[in-house]
């Protein structure tokens, strides 16, 4: 009887021990985990997308943008009572007092960062796969966009950190390129792939391009004095030469055309962003949302945030009569404001005066303070003309040129001229003005030309378009007074490394003078 | 009578006396008390009863010898029969009287008396009176009596004796929940605090967490808000981690719970953020519970190793009792109120403000206060009826819990129903024990758009604070008036969204005691706990903030959570002096949790709740989304407990756990601790001192783990998401990237932790106490910091080994029984803890964290952690006051740069609580206060809201705000200005209660009527709803403290309850 009662008993525990017994393996229910994925040459265009798709970073207001605009004399996000101080953000970055724990200095360090390791890892798992022409072409575009992310970090801070795409220890501190070093590899990168690159006619401005990779060049040899202290100026004439001479692009007759919603290609695209506003991209630039007033609602569009708006100085510098550029009216009737320069009284799209929120009219003024400015300070800005029945109101409508032909015939201008080719400057600046004049006015023609102009013509054409930071640089004047910013020191023109990346990476030096 | 109802079935034949004694205690709530000098047990007899009363078996078993029993309630005094005492004896005589009372001069009946070292006895009668005939010679009497302590008085001359024997101490006898079994109080090593029904938080409180707040010293419990069933932070020695995962685990009847949060995501609008987490163990019904043990250092947690770095709360529900049923009926009936309103400006006030140049607000004429329009009474109603009883072999405990409470912001609520059954079975000669219990509960939650965080439009709470006084609540035509998508209406926030909560959770466990060999007993425990929560949220299309045509969200968790346990225990006993027991178990552990999400758009009907029929909306672009994961846990665990004369007390425990989440190298990790007690009030040489009845010091040591780290992080991730995804020919493919950098080496995090306690007791331990000084260093602490650029992802998870997190507290407790007379009884308490946290050797400079909330504020970061300062620490530019202009000046360097400071921490220096409790003949009161000091509150609301800039702009303010002399061109930069003093002073309840004379009554046992107020006073400078709140604004998975954004504030509530027994 016991033994039975024993036996019983044992084998009652047997079983309830078999169900409790684990080798703790972690199974994940909801990733795919991936190994497989990366390897499998059927998802050829998964894993050169992600590359791409760090693009969109780079044009998110608060971003990339923000540090290439928001510190020049093009945009100021002013403290309005107890709107948008923000930590204080705004203002240090426009007055140029940031420090190393500034918020955005990490955010674009971890973002280029990030796209620079989403190209290593596309260029390291297609060249596992067996080589073919898809391969090869997906192998050069992701080069193209890690030399374009590492040029937007030099540009910014000065300094890369690098790794060949096998480098697959991530436990090992990167070595760093001093920029010199980064814009000769980036250099060399360009060059080795441009032969091999389609063309724009082949597969389109959203795909990278022999023109993408000559623009880039033709960029990287104009600020070649600044990354590696000597001048390159023939150099970059000769991509913009080869540019423009391709016959695949051409500067438009219509400036507003190409930032209409749902312009996908154009002329003057070189290589574009592509954004839909009917799509989640994850990241996606806010076009208006953040510099019209909270009663300038329109369409779907209620989330207005009163935000950026530009400087007088800058504003005052536009031939406001004559240029195309400074203002265009055909999207009134369906949004109730202008593209362009915003000033004045605005008003709704039945064409009642709009009101502030405290009930007075709400008219833009160009007066502006940094510290402390009323709701209507401010001319506002707005470039690409959104989508007033979007579903999603914070994704844009339009897809958003990062390189253009106009600005590559300012390239040659302003090599030409800083070679002393004034005839050869002055024929390409006015070749894009001659295309500039506003309807029933004519921009006038140039007859003489300086630095300073051309630098101002390059803000009338490129204004909020991302570029202004890296022109005040090359002209020396990023660090000058303007308006309420002070001159500041010349260690400005080089971002802080975030702390977070030095904390991290040993072989980071933290820039001079933070 | 009880020795009528209780009855016995038995056939003993030839057993010792001493096996009925246990036959009738086990099966009954009798208790036999004997003096071994005059009652020989080993004696052999025989039983045969059948349905036979105590007196017709005890007569059996005394039919051959000399001893008689006294019956009073449910003692059994059994005697030698004084007729047994040799007649023929030669000795003379003398006859000896007297009466024995207890303290309070209550007669004591069945009270054993006799001569010292003789057979010579009797026992008290009724009144207390004896009368014995002892040996001229006789010398000393002793009187004995159980739950007393024995006296003995030398006779001397003396005949005639008045006698009052003294009440043990019932604490000496106290069991605690160590973990995979009980101890006695008095051989615990640890530091532990239990808790039962006399000294828990009652009345309203819809969590057992609740009840524990305030009344542990070195457990800081936080309510997140003022809702009902909101969240609790429970913080037990301080913070350990600079991660979320800081609760402590919870054990319901031997079942770890998982602390995965079992809230559905609710809906979202502009300004409006997800609602605040639920309180994770609420779906427990408080009167259910019998005791809350809190173990706080590492020698007591270590037996749960990798899940004890937290601290440990054992809960134990209650069980049946043997003998006959009892019914209570507890219910009671609550009115809840809001304490204080912020002090807004009235319509009129609102109108006589005039901006700087010289006109006035916008003025729509109307007159409301939109506090009053959100805050209302709420009603409560609770009602338990419990049923159990048992015959000994077979005991249940039943019951069934309602409770309905109203929240004072309109529309919110819970509802809560609870059923619970525990049934016990022995079998086998009582050599197996089946334990079986369930516990089901349904909740239901009825919430208002109330968010955690949330933009400058807002929620419902800071819409009813910053919206325009003049403004109508209709329209002419009897539509909700909406001013704008940023000032909404609030009373058509709280109509027109719709937002419920079903939760139903069952906590079934099964187990099994066997008593293999004697003294060497082998236990399963097998557990599950399941939930299954769905949340449907309703926003009207009406909302003109909205902007999609109504919204309905459907969002469900179900998580499941089951255990097996295998353990044994051994006792073993060598001579009287060594005593050991041995533990030794296996435990397997696997939760998974699922979840699930939907929201549709663009809603056409008006008549139906959209969520009751999504295919009215644009259901063809809904989003979804869903989740799972999995976890198993398995673990190797023993104990050895040895006394040595009862006076040296050691522990040793060790736990091997492994977890699926920890990486492939590091699958496995140990958890020691050790322990030494010494009971230094049982040394001879403090026999002497009378004055001194308990001291044992106490020191432990241990290791414990926090494995409450994320799922997944020490796998690589490859996989899709939205920014990686390629946007070509307007066609969205995939992108496959890596999402996450894998560690293989990724443990938990470990904390080490010594104590030492000291626990004292005088005159008879009316005057009791325990001090406890400890430090606990957390060390491998999780962190995700950055990658080294260019990097597979921007983080990684990894232990930072340096980095420390030190906790240094001392905790003192103490009770004083101040009165103790018939009809007065006094007894107070009190619980003081201070610690001290720092944080060391972090290897960046700082952490960011406490996302502030609201205009103006965004990317602002109050809260900070860095090397030298303790969690929790503020961090800010200095606030000097203002400038003649009425713009804000702050302390600057030298060189004019405004300069960042430590503004403080959220955590408390010092914690305290003191309690009294009153019984004067049938009342009873009751008071508890509790309070903090030291620690800071960031204002957030006040730093968006109350400021002249938004007055100018048309928003209300505080009546301070209006008398300001600041600028309407003020920034609202974060600063010390809106940091505060945050410490308290609070009358948590005050009981008053009246008990029925019941005697008369033969259907009823006991009748209690009662009056409780909750949150009556608060002592504080703060200028918010209520220093003691906690919005979760954490940055990147690191927890904030001390964050008050529009917070659901506290109500005040009166309870009038009752509490019967059948």
């Amino acid at each position: 009887m016991k033994k039975y009662k024993f036996i019983l008993f044992f084998t009652v525990f047997g079983l309830l021990s078999t169900m409790s017994c684990t080798d703790l393996v972690e199974n994940v229910l909801d990733e795919q985990l991936g190994a497989d994925l990366v390897n499998n040459p059927q998802n050829i265009e998964s894993l050169i997308n992600p590359p791409y798709g760090s693009l969109r970073r780079t044009i998110e207001w608060y971003d990339y943008w923000a540090l290439q605009e928001v510190s020049t004399d093009e945009v100021i996000i002013p403290t309005r009572g107890t709107d948008w101080y923000d930590n204080g953000d705004w203002q240090q970055l426009h007055l140029q007092t940031w420090t190393a724990d500034h918020g955005r200095m990490k955010n674009v360090w971890d973002a280029l960062s990030q796209g620079v390791s989403r190209a290593n890892t596309a260029i390291y798992y297609i060249g596992q796969f067996n080589q073919n022409a898809t391969t090869e072409q997906y192998i050069n575009e992701a080069r193209f966009l890690r030399a374009y992310y590492m040029y937007l970090i030099n540009d910014l801070y000065g300094q890369v950190p690098f790794r060949e795409a096998d480098e697959v220890d991530f436990s090992v501190s990167p070595v760093v390129l001093t920029s010199k070093e980064a814009a000769d590899y980036i250099i060399g990168e360009l060059t080795a792939i441009l032969p091999n690159l389609k063309t724009k006619t082949e597969v389109g401005s959203e795909r990278v391009t022999k023109g993408a990779a000559q623009a880039l060049l033709a960029k990287i040899y104009l600020n070649y004095e600044v990354y590696g202290g000597e001048a390159k100026w023939t150099e970059a004439i000769q991509y913009c030469d080869e540019l423009i001479n391709s016959g695949t692009y051409a500067v438009a007759n219509d400036y507003w055309e190409m930032f209409q919603k749902n312009v996908a290609e154009h002329s003057e695209f070189i290589l574009r962003v592509p954004m839909d506003d009917k799509v989640d991209m994850g990241s996606g630039s806010v076009w208006v949302n953040f510099t019209l007033h909270y009663s300038q609602t329109f369409g779907n569009i209620n989330s207005l945030w009163n935000g950026p708006s530009t400087t007088k100085t800058f504003y005052e510098t536009f031939d406001q009569e004559n240029d195309a550029r400074f203002y265009d009216d055909r999207n009134r009737a369906e949004l109730g404001f202008n593209q362009g320069f915003m000033v004045g009284q605005q008003y709704a799209i039945n064409g009642t005066p709009l009101k502030q929120r405290n009930g007075d009219p709400l008219v833009f003024v160009p007066e502006i303070n940094i510290g402390s400015s009323p709701e209507n300070a401010g001319v506002r800005v707005n470039k690409f003309a959104p989508n007033a029945n979007t579903e999603r109101q914070f994704s844009s409508p339009n897809d958003v040129p990062i390189m253009r032909i106009s600005d590559i015939y300012l390239i040659r201008a302003e090599a030409k001229l800083r070679k002393n080719d004034v005839a050869g400057a002055l024929a390409d600046v006015n070749y894009i003005r001659g295309k500039r004049s506003a309807s029933g006015k004519t921009l006038p023609l140039l007859t003489t030309i300086t630095l300073e102009d051309l630098l101002k013509e390059r803000g009338f054409e490129l204004y909020w378009e991302g570029l202004r930071r890296q022109d005040l640089v090359r002209f020396g004047k990023f660090t000058s007074a303007w308006q309420e910013k002070p001159a500041t020191d010349a260690t400005k023109s080089l971002y802080p490394l975030p702390t977070s990346a030095v904390d991290v990476n040993e072989n980071l030096k933290q820039n001079p003078g933070y | 009578m009880y020795s009528q109802k209780a009855r016995f079935s038995m056939e003993l034949k030839n057993v010792t006396l001493k096996q009925v004694f246990d036959e009738i205690e086990k099966n009954s709530e009798f208790i036999i008390v004997y003096s071994d000098d005059m009652v020989d047990v080993s004696k052999t007899v025989s039983v045969n009863a059948d349905d036979a009363t105590v007196n017709a078996v005890l007569d059996q078993a005394f039919q051959k010898t000399n001893l008689s029993f006294v019956i009073s309630d449910r003692q059994i005094a059994i005697t030698a029969k004084p007729a047994n005492v040799p007649i023929n004896s030669v000795q003379q005589t003398k006859e000896l009287n007297g009466i024995v009372n207890d303290s309070k001069g209550e007669p004591l009946v069945g009270v054993t008396i006799y001569v010292k070292e003789t057979t010579i006895g009797t026992t008290s009668n009724f009144e207390g009176s004896f009368t014995l005939e002892v040996p001229a010679d006789a010398k000393t009497l002793v009187f004995s009596y159980i739950g007393f302590q024995t006296k003995e008085i030398e006779i001397g001359t003396q005949t005639l004796f008045s006698i009052i024997l003294q009440e043990e101490v019932l604490e000496l006898e106290e069991v605690i929940a160590v973990g995979y079994g009980v101890q006695r109080k008095i051989d615990q090593t640890g530091a532990t605090d239990r808790l039962t029904e006399e000294n828990m938080n009652k009345s309203v409180a819809g969590s057992p967490i609740e009840m524990m707040q305030g009344r542990v010293s070195g457990v800081n419990i936080t309510q997140n808000n003022g809702e009902p069933g909101s969240g609790m932070s429970v913080r037990i020695r301080g913070s350990n981690s600079i991660r979320s995962g800081q609760e402590p685990l919870y054990v319901v009847d031997g079942i770890p719970l998982d602390n995965a949060d079992i809230t559905p995501n609710g809906g979202t609008a502009a300004g409006i953020n997800e609602s605040s987490n639920k309180n994770p163990i609420s779906f427990l019904n408080p009167e259910d519970i019998e005791t809350i043990d809190i173990l706080k250092d590492a020698s007591s947690t270590a037996i749960y190793g990798a899940r004890g770095a937290n601290g440990v709360v054992i809960i134990t529900t209650k069980k049946g009792k043997s003998g006959e049923g009892t019914i209570n009926y507890d219910g009671y009936m609550g009115v809840s109120q809001i304490r204080e309103k912020m002090d807004l400006l009235s319509a009129a006030e609102f109108r006589s403000y005039t901006k700087p140049n010289g006109s006035k607000l916008l003025d729509l004429g109307a007159s409301n206060d939109w506090q009053d329009e959100i805050y209302s009474t709420g009603i409560t109603q609770s009602h338990n009826l419990a049923y159990g009883g048992g015959t000994g072999k077979f005991n249940y405990q039943t019951s069934l819990g309602y409770l309905d409470q109203e929240g004072i912001v309109k529309s919110t609520g819970i509802q809560k129903m609870n059923g619970k059954i525990k049934v016990s079975q022995k079998a086998f000669n009582d050599r197996l024990n089946l334990v079986g219990s369930l516990i089901a509960s349904h909740v239901e939650d009825y919430r208002a758009p109330i968010s955690e965080t949330g933009g400058f439009e807002g929620d419902l709470i800071l819409t009813s604070l910053k919206l325009n006084p003049t403004y109508p609540i209709f329209n002419p035509d009897g539509s909700y008036y909406q001013h704008d998508k940023d000032q909404r209406n609030p009373v058509a926030m709280i109509n027109l969204v719709n937002d419920e909560t079903q939760t139903d959770r069952i906590l079934a466990n099964m187990s099994a005691d066997f008593e293999i060999v004697k003294n060497l007993t082998y236990k399963l425990n097998i557990g599950l706990d399941r939930t299954v929560a769905e949340r449907r949220v309703n926003q009207d299309k009406q909302l003109n903030y909205l902007g999609n045509k109504g919204e309905a969200d459907i969002n469900g968790i179900t998580a499941n959570n089951r255990l097996v346990e295998n353990y044994i225990t051994y006792l073993k006993d060598i001579n009287e002096d060594h005593r050991f027991n041995f533990l030794a178990g296996h435990a397997y552990q696997y939760i998974k949790v699922t979840t699930s999400e939907m929201n549709v758009n663009g809603f056409e009907v008006d008549d139906i709740l959209y969520t009751n029929n999504l295919q009215y909306g644009n259901f063809s672009a809904a989003d979804v989304n869903s989740s799972a994961y999995k976890r198993e846990l398995q673990s190797f665990f023993g104990r050895v407990n040895y006394s040595f004369q009862s006076k040296y007390l050691f522990t040793a425990t060790g736990r091997a756990d492994g977890s699926s989440k920890f990486g492939e190298n590091k699958k496995y990790g140990f958890f020691p601790s050790a322990a030494f007690a010494w009971r230094v009030s049982e040394e001879s040489f403090l026999q002497g001192i009378e004055k001194l009845s308990t001291l044992k010091v106490r020191l432990g040591w241990g290791l414990t783990g926090n494995q409450e780290i994320p799922d997944k992080i020490s796998l690589l991730a490859v996989g899709t998401t939205p920014s990686a995804n390629g946007y070509f020919n307007g066609t969205l493919s995939p992108g496959i990237t890596f999402l996450r950098t894998p560690n293989p080496d990724i443990q938990w995090e470990t904390t080490m932790q010594t104590n030492f306690g000291i626990d004292f007791g005088f005159y008879d331990n009316r005057l009791s106490g325990t001090i406890d000084v400890f430090n606990k260093t957390t060390r491998d602490v999780l962190l995700e910091v950055p990658s080294k650029a260019p990097a597979a992802a921007q983080t990684q998870w990894q232990n930072v080994p340096d980095l420390r997190i030190i906790n240094n507290g001392v905790e003192l407790g103490l009770n004083g029984l101040l009165m103790d007379k018939k009809d007065l009884r006094w007894e107070i308490g009190g619980n003081f803890a201070f610690i001290k946290n720092e944080v060391k050797d972090l290897p960046v400079k700082l952490i960011e964290t406490g996302n502030a909330s609201g205009q103006g504020l965004s990317g602002t970061r109050v809260q900070i952690i860095t090397n030298g300062q303790p969690v929790g620490t503020f961090y800010g530019m200095v606030y000097e006051g203002l400038d003649a202009n009425g713009m804000s000046i702050y302390k600057k360097d030298a060189d004019g740069v405004e300069v960042k400071e430590y503004l403080g921490s959220a955590l408390p220096d010092f914690t305290y609580s003191l309690s009294t409790n009153l019984k004067y003949k049938e009342f009873d009161f009751s008071m508890f206060w509790y309070g903090s000091a030291g620690s800071k509150v960031y204002n957030n609301t006040a730093n968006a809201l109350f400021l002249k800039g938004p007055l100018d702009k048309g928003n209300n303010v505080t009546k301070a705000v209006l008398e300001s002399k600041e600028s309407p061109d003020n920034s609202n930069a974060f600063s010390s200005r809106f940091i505060e003093d945050a410490s308290f002073l609070r009358l948590s309840n005050v009981t008053v209660g009246y008990t029925f004379d019941t005697k008369s009554i033969d259907w009823l046992g006991k009748a209690r009527i009662y009056v409780t107020g909750n949150n009556l006073l608060l002592f504080t400078d703060y200028t918010g709803f209520d220093p003691e709140v906690s919005t979760d604004a954490s940055e990147a998975g690191v927890p904030s403290m001390g964050m008050d954004y529009t917070s659901y504030p506290k109500p005040r509530t009166f309870t009038f309850g009752v509490n019967l027994q059948f």
